[in-house]
């Protein structure tokens, strides 16, 4: 049976719906001044939550309550702008992303946060943004005879309750490890120092900027020695050796590490340790791990990150010494 | 991607800022065809799982629009085989000929004609 969806016949084409009563270049105006105000809203209070959260160890800009408080004040502001322009599903998952772009692009430029950083940041951001966005749309579309109650300055007395509350970050470790088909004799030379690695970098985000290991000079061959380890664009994380047990351990504390955006304020490494594990079969398994404080917020979310990009840096080196042993 | 939640939602609006960038035509008739298909009575929109806009009636879905431009409607296999002949859209992208078929949204001129496509296809029962 055919249930119509409208009372014209399938043959006659209905006019096209008018875009509201802005016109274009009105409806343009209304959807930049939301972004700006909703960005410039954020800014304000993302400062002053800052200045708060510092004092307590925690980084400056990516912490919960500024990833709460930023897409509800930014998409909040915003929503309110365009209530009448009767934005599609469509349109508001568009209108979010330029929205998100201003605001991470205002990250960058004024708190300089690292590009990478916030590329990471996004896919979070963009979807609360969307949500706030999509809820403001409605709401602030509502009738005014009828009282309107909003759960979103909840969002803001708990943004504001974690900066003051919550517990300051705790350090982790993460491990990677491979197998060398090579005694640990072969490898162990290759742990303790490698020349510059040849390969070019094949990880996407080393390619998109994000520093990598190039190098350790030899000399650091007892504890108490200084080692370096020499990444791209000449960074250069200066180690103490702690541990020196040949073709078994080395481990390092790492006692300054460069001043990079995509680090500052966000990443702390503490050490970093090779064990060398020989096998009955003559092959050996290379397990590096390291040590770390991620000051960023959520933590579950950054840590999956941390995780991800650290075990690329581990594993540059580690296939090194894979295949400098391997070719022996 | 699709496992992954919003993340092929996001990959989807990443696509649409493209177009808007480098095709502003297309993404108006875009618009035109989500505005008018979002006033029919009984008809609800939200987000398909592939990323873009699920257009339902009677809460099953009959058509979605992909931040590309790229339409997919349900037509039943018969109206679908019609209206291939017919040379007004082509076989499903990925479903290949069946009941669903694709058509690429790409000018305003166009619009009448995939609104009548879409009509017909929230019309089955």
């Amino acid at each position: 049976m055919v249930r119509p969806v409208d009372d014209k016949p399938a043959t006659q084409v209905p006019p096209l719906p008018p875009e509201g009563r802005n016109s274009p270049g009105r409806r343009l105006f209304i959807l930049v001044a939301g972004g700006v105000a909703g960005n410039l809203a954020a800014a304000a209070i993302v400062t002053a939550i800052s200045l708060r959260a510092r004092g307590r160890g925690l980084d400056a800009t990516l912490t919960l309550s500024n990833l709460a408080a930023i897409p509800v004040l930014t998409g909040g502001v915003a929503a309110w702008f365009w209530r009448r322009l009767g934005l599609t599903l469509g349109e508001q998952c568009l209108h979010s992303l330029w929205l998100m772009g201003l605001g991470l692009a205002g990250a960058a430029a004024v708190f300089h946060e690292g590009i990478l950083c916030l590329l990471m940041a996004a896919p979070f951001y963009w979807s609360l943004l969307l949500l706030v966005v999509m809820a403001g749309c409605r709401v602030f579309r509502g009738r005014r005879d009828r009282l309107q109650v909003s759960l979103i300055p909840l969002v803001m007395v708990a943004a504001w309750v974690e900066a003051r509350f919550a517990p300051l970050p705790a350090p982790a470790e993460f491990k990677d490890e491979i197998r060398i088909h090579a005694p640990p004799a072969a490898v162990w030379p290759h742990v303790v120092s490698f020349a510059p690695i040849p390969a070019p970098p094949d990880f996407w985000m080393f390619r998109l900027g994000l520093p990598y290991p190039v190098e350790t000079p030899p000399g650091a061959d007892a504890v108490g020695r200084e080692r370096l380890c020499i990444f791209s664009e000449n960074l250069v994380f200066r180690e103490r050796v702690t541990v020196f047990e040949p073709e078994r351990r080395l481990r390092f504390d790492i006692v300054q590490q460069p001043a990079h955006p995509e680090l500052l304020g966000h990443f702390d490494a503490h050490w970093g340790e090779f064990e060398l594990r020989p096998e009955p079969d003559g092959t050996t398994t290379l397990i590096g791990r390291s040590g770390y404080t991620l000051h960023t917020r959520p933590q579950w979310y950054f840590a999956l990150w941390t995780r991800y990009l650290g075990s690329a840096v581990h594993l540059r080196v580690m296939e090194n010494a894979r295949r400098l042993a391997e070719a022996r | 991607m699709a496992r992954v939640p919003v993340l092929s939602l996001f990959a989807d609006t990443v696509a649409q800022a493209v177009i808007a960038v480098g095709d502003p035509g297309r993404l108006r008739a875009m618009r035109a065809v989500e505005r008018s298909v979002a006033t029919w009575p009984g008809v609800t929109c939200g987000f398909h799982r592939f990323g873009g806009v699920e257009f339902r009636r009677s809460g099953r879905e009959f058509s979605h629009l992909h931040g590309c431009g790229l339409l997919d409607v349900r037509l039943g296999v018969e109206a679908a085989a019609a209206a291939i002949r017919a040379g007004i859209c082509e076989p499903h992208h990925v479903l290949g000929v069946g009941a669903w078929v694709s058509v690429w949204v790409r000018s305003h001129t166009q619009v009448p004609e995939v609104l009548d496509l879409l009509r017909t296809a929230a019309q089955r029962d």
